[in-house]
């Protein structure tokens, strides 16, 4: 039986799938992306250091900001640029904002309504209007921290390579503060929703490989941890293949020939006990077990993660609140140099390499996404998922598999960059 | 009833019939409609006035059961053409609206995909694709307009949200809204911001067309023209101004940015 799906909608980008069964046998499961190559890499060679942030942002529309800040961190790490506390704390909250955005994106209006048979997520003012109506808000909050550090939730304007353009007014700071405390109970509720539907089982077998930092739950540093094994960023970006097949645009990126599972699950499965309280508390009354290896449970590992993160503007706004900010930038000396830096995006992993020349002149560079690093591990729990559909129609495989691939939230833009 | 659902009936029992609409993406990062929906609650009331029948970031009806006949009267595209795919896509869509906009930079202007135009595009798919990329689509970037014939063009990278929603609210009544031809730069003295090319930065603000409510100089960033530039800038005046601050290679460079160079380099041939 082969199945071929054109085109699978709320996902960021395009994508189709082919897949072929035989008597209950698996023979092919592959995700065709339909997006055109931009060739990111390509134009950033040539161009100068101070437009890698602004430029590599373009590559996404729902995660611009962690591909700006993880640009900046690598030509930083280049330059031997050591930014300031408040740059980190600044940078970690417009984090914040891009992650409670994008997972409640995801969640409530991308993956959720599949299990609640809805196929057009507007519907979901209609048949269910107030937690519709509640991740709203919550999106809404994220864009607004966004907004506030980097001049506009979508492609940020301010930061820069040292430090800020412009910063954020004591006043709003202090908004954000207030409102994360205010809407803490509405995010306890939509978390608790998550946890009532019933999701599909799969025993992945993929590595879960993230930024991990003892103390804290790390999302702008760490180091990689890989089968429960830490390493630089360097050495973890070193050991990632990216695998080219002819005519295809998107880059499959295996380690060790295998894929990995990156984003909120493989977080969670290595950092659950750095979660903030409300967050640990919801860890508990959910009663989801970790380590999990099932990718139908992402959107409860990102429901989880909206939670921490919506408790750690509180925390960040505070310190921010107890600085100048005005004094926060350092001096930059152009130099030639090269680094490789990491960020944990709302999907995983985010890996950006750059190669300077002494004018500071982008001679080379290399970025790796997290969903480049999920596709081969996505096929693989594919055909694993496939055979179980056995007796059902072929619309219902259709519709199953579609949210599967959702399930992940794959960012295909990403992905082929 | 609601106050919105009673709106609906009561446009419904006039025989006002819904304006239909498709928001589509071509090749793209969908950063313009994720600025849409920043919107929040105010696109969805939009919803109200708009059937939007395809949007397939948030709905799947239209990719399920796709309607080869469907004709709309408003198509709002996003992206860049890059495969033959976006370029039959678009072609396809032109046929069914009555009116078609180019959301964003990269549908009006070429936007930052663009910049591979002014290097050398197979050395950029080598980078990338290394013996693969003669297999890539990997044509010239050129705006929308350059394919099919566009009704009205959406500036911005991404698209102002207001900008869009007041456009929107005149297209839906097949009015295409009138261009505005005021700069950047008014939208900076209305806010009462510090002129930053007075403090000797290279801001492109003088030619460039108002409506992203000077959002980059307002967050002292220089503007760099991804809200597309006037009918008719003054870039020889504006040139003489910063040659003092900036090399010409440098100043061509940041035109480079959202693919507009054409129009201010061709403007200052003149």
């Amino acid at each position: 039986m082969k199945i071929k799906i054109n085109h699978i909608a709320k996902t960021e980008g395009s994508a189709g799938l082919v897949a072929e069964l035989e008597r209950g046998r698996v023979l092919e499961a592959r995700l065709l992306t339909q997006e055109g190559a931009r060739l990111f890499e390509g134009i950033l060679v040539g161009r100068h250091y101070t437009e890698a942030g602004e430029i590599s942002s373009r590559i996404c529309g729902i995660c611009p900001v962690v591909h700006f800040l993880t640009a900046l961190k690598a030509i930083e790490g280049a330059l031997g640029v050591k930014v300031s506390k408040q740059t980190l704390l600044l940078r970690k909250l417009l984090m914040l904002g891009q992650i409670i955005q994008s997972h409640a994106m995801h969640i409530y209006f991308l993956s959720l309504p599949d299990y609640l048979g809805i196929k057009d997520s507007r519907k979901m003012f209609e048949k269910h209007p107030q937690l519709a109506c509640q991740a709203l808000a919550a999106r809404d909050f994220g864009n607004r921290i966004c907004a506030v550090v980097g001049g506009r939730s979508v492609h940020p304007v301010t930061p820069k390579v040292g430090g800020f353009y412009a910063f954020p007014a004591s006043a709003a700071l202090r908004s954000l503060r207030t409102e994360s405390v205010k809407i803490l109970p509405l995010i306890e509720k939509l978390v608790r929703w998550v946890g009532t539907v019933a999701l599909p089982s799969l025993e992945s077998e993929n590595n879960p490989a993230a930024l991990f930092k003892k103390g804290g739950y790390a999302i702008c540093d760490g180091e990689v941890l890989f089968e429960k094994k830490p390493q630089s960023v360097a050495k973890a970006y070193l050991a990632l293949k990216e695998q080219c097949d002819a005519g295809e645009m998107v880059k499959r990126v295996s380690r060790q020939e295998q894929g990995l599972l990156v984003g909120a699950l493989a977080r969670l499965n290595y950092s659950q006990k750095y979660l903030n309280p409300r967050a640990a508390q919801l860890l508990k009354d959910l009663a989801f077990k970790l380590p999990s290896q099932n990718p139908f449970r992402t959107i409860t590992a990102q429901a989880l993660e909206l939670a921490h993160c919506v408790e750690e503007v509180k925390v960040v706004t505070t310190k921010l609140l107890h600085i100048d900010l005005e004094k926060g930038n350092v001096k930059v000396k152009v130099r030639a140099g090269e680094a490789v830096a990491a960020i944990e995006a709302p999907r995983g992993t985010l890996y950006h390499y750059y190669k300077l020349d002494k004018t500071g002149i982008i001679i080379d560079c290399n970025i790796i996404t997290p969903t480049a690093q999920l596709l081969l591990g996505m096929e693989k729990d594919i055909k694993k998922y496939l055979p179980t559909l056995r007796d059902r129609s072929e619309a219902e495989i259709q519709m199953a598999l579609r949210t599967m691939v959702r399930a992940y939230d794959p960012c295909i833009s990403c992905a082929t960059h | 009833m609601a106050k919105k659902q009673l709106r609906g009936v009561v446009e419904q029992g006039r025989g006002v019939k819904k304006t239909t609409a498709a928001f589509i993406s071509l090749s793209c990062d969908n950063g313009c409609f994720f600025a849409a929906l920043e919107l929040g609650k105010k696109l969805f009331d939009l919803f109200d006035y708009l059937n939007v029948k395809e949007f397939r970031l948030i709905e799947e009806n239209s990719s399920i059961h796709p309607q080869p006949d469907q004709v709309f009267d408003l198509v709002v595209v996003e992206g860049s053409v890059i495969t033959k795919a976006d370029q039959e896509k678009l072609r396809d869509y032109r046929k069914r609206a009555k009116l078609l906009v180019a959301l964003g930079a990269c549908a009006a202007s070429g936007g930052v995909p663009a910049l591979k135009n002014y290097g050398d595009r197979k050395a950029a798919a080598k980078k990338v694709y290394g013996v693969h990329a003669d297999r890539v689509e990997n044509p010239v970037i050129k705006p929308l307009r350059d394919y099919v014939k566009v009704d009205y063009e959406i500036y911005g990278c991404p698209i102002d949200g207001n900008d869009f929603w007041q456009a929107i609210k005149s297209l839906k009544a097949g009015i295409i809204p009138e261009v505005s031809e005021q700069t950047v730069c008014e939208e900076c003295q209305l806010k009462e911001n510090g002129c930053l090319l007075q403090e000797g930065r290279v801001c492109l603000g003088p030619l460039i067309r108002a409506g992203c409510g000077a959002t980059c100089p307002s967050h002292n960033y220089p503007c760099d023209g991804c809200h597309g530039p006037l009918r008719d800038p003054q870039v020889a005046q504006f040139e003489k101004k910063v040659k003092d601050i900036i090399s010409p290679d440098e100043l061509s460079k940041i035109y480079e940015r959202f693919g507009i160079k054409a129009k201010l380099i061709h403007e200052d041939q003149n």
